[in-house]
């Protein structure tokens, strides 16, 4: 982020500008990410860790 | 006393309320004050147990913990700092909120559910699992108490002096009040009462900023571009771009390992994960932790921004050199004084549910791994834990307002720094190696503990924050602000090179069936 600063005041419309929407964007990005291992993990990882628990049990 | 003043942009003069004793303010804290005892008292009835004393008998749901992880994240400290950060430097304070929340999901991952699997109360028991008891128990009790002792005293004296700017209230009072209130919540409510005050303080503080963000926004038709157009005309388009915030990258690195490992390594964000059922609340509390705490710092973000086209830059600066009051100043500009009330309260009330977490993991750590498994050698009957931790909790508030009497008027920003530093450099790499890594030896762990924490705290005697900024010496010994970087790498080291030199067979041969709890949670504690 801090290499390209000319390119991330590019403005998009006329006062919103490339680094707020990269900043606000990120924060979003690394909510839904964590909502995605959260539903992957709950959902299929457990069922797996189960079967492997039923097996050694 | 008047309450009808309005800020004119004077820097010198400031025509604020803030400072003098709001009524609105007073009333909305008593109310927080009243409820929070009326749970803690519906608390305490169903509070007997160890398991209900440290871990509100593991009844927590998901979505509850996540509120609460989220409570105890977002301190009074990064409501004001952050919202002043940005009013002062603009599009810079966005990254430092980034840099907070990127790597939280990620590190809370890798220790949450092992965590949730391996421990009982404290962290300790997960470092502790394989290893040998004592020598493990006092070590990380040393590091978890001295990371407690340092973030207290920040918060104590942090809440005298907010809620002398804020209520007018004497320095001493406000420290007492704190220290009664926060200790009745823990000595009688235990963990139950102390995540229930932390959910409402969240509640409170995302709808109080939430409300301030839509009162800013209606100045500028709802419209975030014509906030953004009114900065821009007002201070230049360098102030909404990355700018010259990271003058040193080894002070910001360091800076952003503590602040992100050094969450990993706090004990009163870690007993969180013992408040849930199973490793999939765990894991669901993560994700509704990080929700939360992202819609907070976008909020906060808006905030800085609207306080610098409201309120003026000159304005905030005049008040506070850091910009702390930027969020007061807005609040005070949009909705009046009785907007402003609810606002200071809030964050009164926030410093309240963060020392009250403390202390319990103070309490906890006292009690669970140094009487029951140092004194008593793990043979101990509940009552007589539990009476200890009681005893823990009332001597932890005690010392927490006599520390906070003693640093009045000190500059104490660099112990949070301090205390983040400990917990990234003492407790975390122990917590990580013992859960990953099968040759890690008992010697290993106490030497990893002690170097990382000792180390933490001799750099940043001699570091500037110390060295030059307290005790005016003119060049620092050390030049980085945050040690971290140099003392969390030391212990790793050290803990590496210590369990290669002498292996300690028992405790491999113990890593399958840990890594057996760890990851399928087989004979975890329910």
């Amino acid at each position: 982020m801090a290499y390209d600063k000319e390119a991330l005041k590019m403005p998009i419309g006329e006062s919103i500008n490339l680094a707020i929407v990269v900043g606000l964007g990120i924060i979003l990005f690394s909510w839904l990410i964590t909502g995605a291992y959260v539903y992957w993990a709950n959902n299929y990882y457990d069922k797996a860790v189960n079967e492997i628990k039923k097996e050694i049990i | 006393m008047s309450f009808n003043l309005f800020l004119q942009v004077n820097p010198e003069v400031s025509t604020s309320t803030l400072g003098t004793a709001n009524p609105v303010s007073i009333a909305i804290f008593f109310v927080f004050v009243a409820v929070t005892l009326y749970i803690t008292y519906w608390a305490a009835k169903k509070t007997n147990t160890g398991s209900e004393f440290y871990a509100a008998g593991r009844n927590i749901s998901g979505f509850q913990n996540g509120l609460a992880l989220a409570g105890d994240y977002m301190s009074a400290a990064s409501f004001l700092g952050i919202a002043g950060m940005v009013a002062t430097k603009g599009y810079d304070g966005l990254i430092y909120s980034i840099g907070f929340l990127v790597g939280w999901p990620l590190i809370m991952f890798l220790v949450a559910e092992p965590l949730r699997n391996l421990g009982k109360y404290t962290f300790a028991d997960v470092v502790a699992f394989r290893l040998k008891q004592r020598p493990i128990r006092i070590a990380a009790a040393a590091g978890s108490l001295m990371t407690i002792a340092f973030y207290l005293i920040a918060q104590m004296v942090g809440a005298g002096s907010l809620i002398k700017t804020l209520f007018g209230l004497d320095y001493e009072i406000a420290v007492v009040v704190v220290g009664i209130v926060m200790t009745s919540y823990v000595l009688f409510g235990g963990m139950l009462a102390t995540t229930w005050v932390q959910i409402i303080k969240a509640v409170l503080l995302l709808s109080g900023a939430s409300i301030l963000v839509l009162l800013a926004l209606a100045k500028f038709n709802f419209s975030p571009a014509e906030l953004f157009l009114s900065v821009k005309s007002q201070y230049g388009e360098d102030m909404l771009a990355p700018g010259g915030f990271i003058t040193n990258p080894f002070d910001a690195l360091s800076l952003g390992l503590a602040l992100m490992l050094g969450t990993a390594g706090l004990p009163h964000i870690l007993m969180r994960f013992y408040t849930v059922p199973d490793d999939k609340a765990a894991r669901k509390s993560v994700f509704v932790a990080t929700g939360f705490i992202g819609y907070f710092y976008i909020l906060t973000f808006f905030i800085g921004f609207a306080a610098l086209a409201l309120v003026g830059k000159d304005a905030i600066v005049g008040l506070d050199k850091g910009g702390n009051m930027a969020a007061l100043l807005l609040a005070e500009n949009t909705g009046g004084s009785a907007f402003l009330g609810f606002i200071a309260s809030v964050a009164f009330a926030t410093i309240l549910a963060v020392v009250a977490g403390l202390t319990l993991s103070g309490a906890s750590t006292i009690s669970h791994d140094l009487y029951v498994h140092v004194v008593k050698h793990g043979v101990s009957d509940e009552k007589g834990e539990i009476n200890v931790a009681k005893r823990a909790t009332i001597f932890l508030g005690v010392l927490a307002v006599a520390l906070g009497l003693m640093f009045k008027g000190q500059n104490v920003a660099f112990m949070v720094g301090l205390a983040f530093s400990i917990a990234a450099s003492a407790n975390f790499p122990a917590l990580l190696m013992s859960i990953i890594w099968k040759g890690f030896t008992t010697k290993g762990a106490v030497w990893c503990m002690v170097t990382g924490a000792s180390l933490a705290l001799l750099l940043i005697v001699i570091s500037p924050t110390v060295w030059v900024d307290i005790f005016g010496n003119t060049e620092a010994i050390f030049p980085l602000k945050n040690p971290t970087i140099v003392s969390m790498t030391a212990a790793f080291l050290v803990g590496i090179l210590v369990s290669i030199i002498q292996p300690e067979k028992e405790s491999a041969d113990l890593f399958e069936s840990e890594k057996l709890r760890t990851y399928l949670g087989h004979g975890s504690e329910k």
